[in-house]
């Protein structure tokens, strides 16, 4: 099939050859141009006309311009309302298209820029094709490139069929599934098939919309200027406006396309209940205050575009501004005024939509000078006299309102439900264009999807589409700053992860080395324990390298092992070396969580009204350790909540929000079977390589139930650590202790006989070493501070510690200065 | 030849489809200003005060004569104030609308003499340049 054969035959075949000669852009700056020119000519006419001097005998000269000028103007014009009628009128620009016709006017760009019959050729070099490729992150020069090295004369038969037309989503998919060269050179470019489907759809939603604003004629575009007498009928709201802001004219943002993408139904739902004859009251009830403000902004844009219900037709909508409001008044009496005086002055003006944000704290705000805001507003709702949109958050609304029987009589609700992330997308799409005009940036698709992704999975719960609108916002002064004129993928990550501090994205090079030495440097700290600390590093390498389930948290493991063996310190050491500091490591002690109300206590629930102990956690900290101390002493109920979390990689609060924990590494530790590794170790066996024998006693003793034992990456377990073991902590500790004292220039000599010593003393059975650290406090650093305050030490003094004569501990000797 | 087919192919557009699309666009225009000075929605709160401003009867007694007719007085007033501003922009509006309405023949007949139009300016304009 010839393709240049099949575009002549088509009748879009004129339009397309005007498009590509003569593009509309040039042929409007051309039209204007000339007609200025023709003004000028007119006016240099005129004079030379009216002029006695010698110059009036050019004037026929200049008028004959005048008139070849303007015939040349019309013929122009004519060509241009042609083009626009076939264009405009049949649709042409919105890809619409006729029974018979074989494909779109996208698809006819391709098909006219290809060459030999190379439709990815085409595709590639057209307007339309680079500019998907371009919102995949792919410049000109890589087209170029790729172009130049692939092998000719690629030919397929393109689906084109008199039954069905072919439109442009379909032909590219269609390049992509036939054409491995191209598939491959979009994968070398990180798009797979969905992203770049993604980008497609962009770029026509992108024309279509641009094609639609220009058709200036059309009935909904001309009905956007309001009417002049439109609020003649109804009354003036002086007091009201000082508080209030009238949002028609707060619109500053275009009408949307296609109607509204988003949040559809329960607009729908809200102008159903406005639309009423009696108690046509509102409670929109969302997550965030975007959501709510997303459904009114909607609503304006409906009233103003004159497509809202007729009995909305003529309403002015005023949202209120509670704080301001507040702030004014020191007096209940003053308060209550003012109050009655806005609500009469609705009532009168008989055109207003009073709406409320954060209707909870207006009526807090009352409360606290003394008033009901209640009683004021129950005698305008009651004789339906005013009419009000109310909105508020999920928890204030079943907390605070939806108990109260006489105000939910006169109120219809509407619940917002979050977004699916399709329309958040398409909502960023929309913002993007009018960003990238003004901040002159360009975003590509993949970098949209990252900043989605990245406000769901990092900064948010359920209000994704609020917060990936703040992200976008967060990203321009950034971007400036950074001189940064593409926005991709890397860039949006680059950003998450200077937020967040999470890395995100590629491994980069610090990171890798943290990661293959993971177990050396927990080595550094944690003595002894080889097998537990490889355990754990394959575990997050396995995790960092994309392989790990994206819904599951990092790692989660169950440390297992008798007290002061280095479970805690295994967690800190983690901490400081993936997190970068110890502070990232949050503690629970789970013996606090015994009874039946625990795992209320850990969510919260309505009951408690507060939020719960593990939720304030997380939200301040995402992204870090999250220890759980003594994890068998927790009550079961709290066992099956860490069921869901180990699973799933996040908890649902009392409302039903998500919390996740997917960017955390969760340790239980436990020293449930430390009796059994003991005897283990008496009896001469290791316990780090018996673990199912240590599993299967913690089950049979039903002190840990199987499914959760199976839920953990692993189940480490910790051996009592052994004479050599506990030196080299000792050392380590008095190592730290002579390096504080270096600080003020006291030598401390670390001897053997020392290190054994405290070794021995130390640490015991039941704690192991955890009491060192006490015992180097009570016996050597004391006898340190003594001798300092008695002036026995002094800076630049040498010390040790050698044995003393009738006792264990050590006695301090002072061996002079250095 | 093919110049010719074009011409013809244009003509044919200019004096069919071309005048329809035309009165579809100008029937828009003029629903446009009929709604821009809101016509229907003044003749029908034609006897509304202005902006309802007034007052209220409702707390005066029926012995204070007075009151209550300063109240209707009030009142009056602000009705025929709503009445002349309603007037004023109802005749503005229609006498626009009109205006606009009849532009649409002569609009019409340009159109339709355009193409001569063209070539008699052309003709003209070469007369008078080789003059």
């Amino acid at each position: 099939m010839d393709i240049k054969e099949l575009l002549k035959n088509s009748p879009l075949y004129p339009i397309l050859i005007i498009e590509s000669i003569f593009s509309s852009r040039f042929r409007r700056l051309f039209i204007n141009i000339s007609g200025v020119f023709l003004l000028a000519l007119f006016a240099l006419a005129t004079f030379f006309s009216a002029t006695s001097f010698e110059l009036s005998r050019f004037a026929p000269r200049v008028w004959g311009l005048v008139c070849l000028g303007l015939a040349f103007y019309f013929v122009a014009k004519m060509i241009e309302w042609y083009f626009n009628s076939s264009y405009y009128f049949d649709n042409i620009a919105l890809n619409r298209y006729h029974p018979g016709d074989l494909f779109t006017f996208t698809v006819g760009r391709v098909l006219l820029a290809t060459k030999n019959n190379d439709v990815l050729y085409g595709f590639m070099t057209s307007a339309v094709g680079t500019r998907v490729l371009q919102r995949c992150g792919i410049t000109s020069l890589d087209i170029a490139k790729f172009l130049e090295l692939r092998p000719s004369g690629q030919f397929y038969k393109i689906p084109i069929s008199p039954d069905q037309v072919l439109k442009f989503r379909e032909l590219v998919i269609f390049l992509f599934q036939n054409d491995s060269t191209f598939a491959q050179f979009l994968a070398d470019h990180g798009i797979n098939e969905s992203e770049l489907v993604g980008a497609v759809n962009w770029v026509i939603y992108e024309i279509e919309f641009g094609e639609y604003r220009k058709r200036w004629w059309s009935s909904s575009n001309l009905s956007r200027l309001p009417g002049i007498a439109k609020d003649w009928g109804f009354g003036n709201t002086g007091t009201l406006d000082k508080y209030g802001w009238d949002l028609l004219h707060g619109l500053n943002f275009s009408s949307d396309f296609y109607g509204l993408s988003s949040h559809l139904d329960e607009i729908n739902q809200v102008e159903n209940v406005l639309a009423k004859q009696k108690e046509a009251n509102v409670f929109i009830v969302a997550e965030t205050g975007g959501e709510r403000m997303d459904i009114i902004w909607s609503l304006v844009r409906r009233i103003k575009d004159g497509i809202a219900p007729p009995a909305l037709e003529y309403k002015r909508p005023v949202l209120f501004n509670s704080a301001v409001f507040l702030s004014h008044f020191k007096e209940k009496l003053e308060l209550e005024a003012e109050l009655l005086k806005i609500f009469k002055e609705v009532s009168r003006a008989g055109n207003i939509l009073l709406i409320f944000d954060n209707f909870n704290s207006l009526l807090q705000g009352f409360r606290t000078l003394g008033s009901n805001f209640l009683d004021l507003f129950y005698p305008f709702l009651n004789s339906n006299s005013i009419q009000t949109i109310c909105l508020v958050g999920n928890d204030e609304f079943h907390q605070e309102i939806e108990n109260n029987g006489s105000l939910m009589a006169l109120f219809d609700r509407v619940f917002v439900r979050p977004l699916p992330v399709e329309s958040v997308i398409h909502n960023l799409e929309q913002t993007v264009w009018s960003i990238e005009e003004q901040y002159k940036l360009f975003f590509t698709y993949p970098a949209l999807l990252a900043i989605v992704e990245g406000a769901s999975k990092y900064f948010s719960v359920s209000d994704s589409d609020d917060k990936a609108s703040d992200l976008l916002t967060e990203i321009i002064p950034w971007a400036k700053q950074k001189n940064y004129k593409i926005i991709d993928e890397d860039k949006v990550q680059e950003l998450l992860q200077s937020k967040t501090g999470i890395p995100i994205g590629k491994i980069r090079e610090g990171e890798k080395e943290k990661l293959l030495g993971l177990e050396k440097n927990l080595a550094e700290r944690v003595v002894g324990q080889r097998e537990a600390l490889t355990q754990v590093s394959n575990a997050l390498r396995r995790a960092r390298s994309g392989i790990r389930s994206e819904k599951k948290p990092i790692g989660s493991f169950l440390f297992l092992g008798p007290t002061g063996v280095g479970k805690t310190e295994t967690a800190k050491a983690l901490a400081e070396i993936m997190f970068g500091a110890e502070e990232n490591l949050l503690r629970l002690d789970m013996s606090q969580f015994q009874t039946s109300e625990s795992a209320d206590n850990l969510i919260g629930s309505a009951a408690l009204g507060r939020p719960g102990l593990l939720i304030n956690l997380v939200r301040e900290n995402s992204y870090g350790v999250l220890l759980l101390d003594e994890f068998e002493k927790a009550h079961s109920d709290v066992h099956d909540l860490f069921l869901t979390i180990l699973d799933e990689g996040y908890f649902s609060d009392k409302s039903g929000r998500q919390v996740s924990l997917r960017d955390m590494i969760i340790i239980a530790t436990s020293n449930a079977g430390a009796d059994f590794i003991w005897r283990m170790v008496r009896e001469g066996k290791k316990p780090e390589l018996e673990s199912d024998a240590l599993i299967n006693n913690l089950v049979t003793r039903a002190i840990l139930k199987p499914e959760l034992l199976n839920r953990f990456d692993a189940v480490v377990i910790y051996h009592p650590l052994l004479d050599d073991e506990l030196k080299l902590i000792s050392r380590l500790m008095l190592g730290r202790l002579a390096k504080r004292l270096s600080g003020q220039g006291i030598t401390l000599m670390i001897t053997d006989y020392l290190v054994s010593v405290v070794a021995k003393l130390g640490a015991n059975e039941v704690f192991g070493a955890r009491p060192m650290q006490r015992f180097i406090q009570d016996h050597i650093e004391q006898q340190v501070a003594d001798g300092l305050i008695k002036g026995d030490i002094k800076s630049g003094f040498v010390i040790s510690f050698e044995p003393k004569v009738g006792a264990d501990e050590p006695e301090l000797i002072v061996k002079g200065n250095k | 030849m093919r110049f010719f087919a074009i011409i013809l192919q244009y003509l044919s557009w200019h004096y069919s489809r071309a005048i329809l699309e035309f009165s579809h666009i100008y029937k828009n225009i003029i629903v446009f200003v009929f709604n821009f000075f809101s016509i229907s929605i003044l003749l029908r709160s034609y006897f509304a005060p202005w902006r309802r401003m007034g007052e209220d009867y409702e707390k005066k007694i029926i012995d204070d004569f007075e009151d209550v007719a300063s109240t209707f007085v009030v009142n009056l007033i602000m009705r025929i104030v709503g009445i002349v501003m309603r007037t004023l922009i109802i005749v503005f509006g229609t006498l626009f609308t009109l205006l606009v309405v009849l532009f649409y023949p002569i609009i019409l007949i340009s159109w339709l003499v355009l193409p001569l139009i063209i070539v008699v300016l052309v003709l003209l304009g070469f007369g008078l340049l080789f003059k």
